[in-house]
């Protein structure tokens, strides 16, 4: 059970630190979006490194790479701002792995146990028979629990794993919708590579 | 960075904390709602409960010792009861043991030159065992107003006894003609209640037939002996058990008297009394400070 405890903890961890971490509004600050779509030329991209420095987050460390890289040829400036783009991708992912690995093993964890349960009530059989209802019920009882445990825990945390997971790629992709608005609008004049690169991929 | 370390300590820190809360809850939750659920039930039901289980204490006649029980009680009260069957014998003298019957068991009766009990009814008592325990049951009462408690055995040999291997067997006994018959019923000229298996369990006095009856109900229930004995046939053993019920219905002083054959058989009869207990409160007319009891469990495997 101990070891359960410890899935239980920490799936638990993990689902509220990415409760707080993963809302939208944190990641796709409506400040920096609304400054992007509201921005009509290279010419702006002063306060939006202004504005990147006063608002953090993971839109606003790739704005400020796009900003910073807008006089790079397009095709220079969209691999590096596919590396930072990565980075932040991969933080918002951080800890989705814990959930995953948690959802796996608590269920075997629970079974193990079940198992174990098992063999000591089939050593109290081999001693004093399956007669003894109370002291085999009991046993049986136990060993179950730790089945039921492993589920409940592992249930839930394969839930929010699917969850978070999905939210944290429809977050990336949106980052990367934003970062390549803002790449195409602020980037120099005449670099004419192909559009259809994924700038976060 | 830092903050997101910060931010998963903090949420590993809640987590413990709502685990803790939990289980803290669930415990106070348990015990809380426990009584909450179980108290109007007893409230409610109590007198109802009560009715379900309570035994039917007869009051005993002035008469009643000179007079027959009923033939169709099923109240264990003395020996003439105890051995009564349908057909009771009418030239046996009242208070013997024993009574002409019809039994459906094709089994035996009489000596211990009969042959041992066959394999073909479910819960065969040993001959030996049954005659050897039937005596002391009756002439051995340890306790005034309760006699003697016995177990014979609870579990038996699986039919393995066809009836040609029975009618052909050589030791049958002058009524062997019988055993080859199709009747369905089996007339048993000394028929023995105890080989009807199980726990036998008398009283003299009357008052109490039913506490006992109760509590032999009770331990009956909890016999499990180990498949070594019920299925395999393999140990036998016979275990004497004491104890005392106090007259709220508690048991002590359990205590083996002695026991031959295998151990797990005397773990058997322990368990089983252990868990019966607690027993039904002692009758108010009881007339000692506790009722003490003792039992002859006999494991007996019986085998051509």
């Amino acid at each position: 059970m101990i070891p359960l405890a410890l899935c239980s903890v920490l799936a638990l961890a993990v689902v509220i630190q990415k409760s707080l971490v993963l809302r939208r509004k944190r990641i796709l600050v409506p400040e920096i979006v609304g400054w992007i779509e509201g921005l009509r030329g290279p010419e702006e991209a002063a306060y939006g490194l202004e504005l990147c420095r006063t608002v953090k987050g993971p839109l606003a460390t790739l704005v400020a790479a796009v900003l910073e890289n807008r006089h790079l040829e397009r095709a220079e400036a969209k691999e590096l701002i596919a590396d930072v783009g990565r980075q932040q991708a991969r933080l918002l992912e951080r800890g989705l792995v814990i959930l995953e690995t948690v959802a796996g093993v608590a269920p075997l964890l629970g079974l193990f146990g079940t198992v174990i349960g098992m063999i000591k009530v089939f050593d109290i059989i081999s001693r004093i028979g399956v007669g003894q209802a109370s002291a085999l019920s009991g046993g049986i009882s136990e060993a179950l629990i730790t089945t039921a445990a492993g589920l409940s825990i592992g249930i839930p945390s394969l839930v929010f794993y699917n969850y978070f997971a999905s939210k944290a790629e429809d977050l990336v992709s949106d980052m990367e919708k934003y970062s390549s608005a803002l790449l195409h609008k602020v980037s120099a004049p005449g670099s004419h590579e192909s559009r259809g690169d994924n700038a976060l991929s | 960075m830092g903050l997101r370390q910060d931010s998963f300590t903090l949420a590993l820190v809640v987590s413990l904390i709502a685990h803790l809360l939990f289980l803290s809850l669930w415990g106070a939750t348990r015990q809380l709602h426990l009584p909450a659920i179980v108290r109007p039930r007893t409230a409610a039901e109590a007198k109802e409960q009560e009715k379900r289980l309570e035994f039917e204490l007869v009051e005993t006649p002035s008469n009643a010792r000179n007079e027959l029980p009923s033939a169709r009680t099923h109240l264990l009260s003395d020996k003439s009861t105890r051995a009564r069957d349908l057909y009771p014998a009418k030239d046996k003298p009242v208070g013997d043991a024993y009574s002409e019957g019809q039994s459906p068991y094709r089994t035996f009766s009489g000596g211990l030159s009969s042959p041992a009990g066959p394999e073909s009814r479910p819960q065969p008592q040993p001959q030996a065992a049954s005659e050897s325990s039937r005596p002391a049951a009756a002439e051995r009462p340890l306790e005034p107003g309760v006699a003697v408690a016995e177990e014979a055995s609870e579990r038996r040999q699986r039919a393995r006894f066809s009836p040609e291997v029975l009618a052909a067997h050589p030791g049958g006994s002058s009524r062997a003609g019988l055993f080859g018959s199709d009747d369905a019923t089996y007339r048993q000229v000394t028929f023995s209640a105890e080989e009807l298996g199980g726990v036998t369990l008398n009283t003299y006095a009357w008052d109490f037939a039913p506490y006992v009856l109760e509590m032999k109900r009770k331990i009956r229930q909890n016999i499990y002996p180990p498949p070594a004995f019920t299925r395999l046939g393999i140990i036998s053993g016979e275990t004497v058990l004491r104890f005392r019920v106090l007259p709220d219905g508690q048991m002590t002083n359990l205590e083996v008297l002695g026991y031959t054959g295998h151990p797990s058989l005397k773990e058997t009869s322990v368990v089983a009394v252990m868990n019966a207990a607690p027993f039904k409160p002692l009758p108010k007319s009881f007339p000692e400070e506790y009722l003490e009891l003792t039992w002859t469990f006999i494991y007996s495997v019986t085998r051509q």
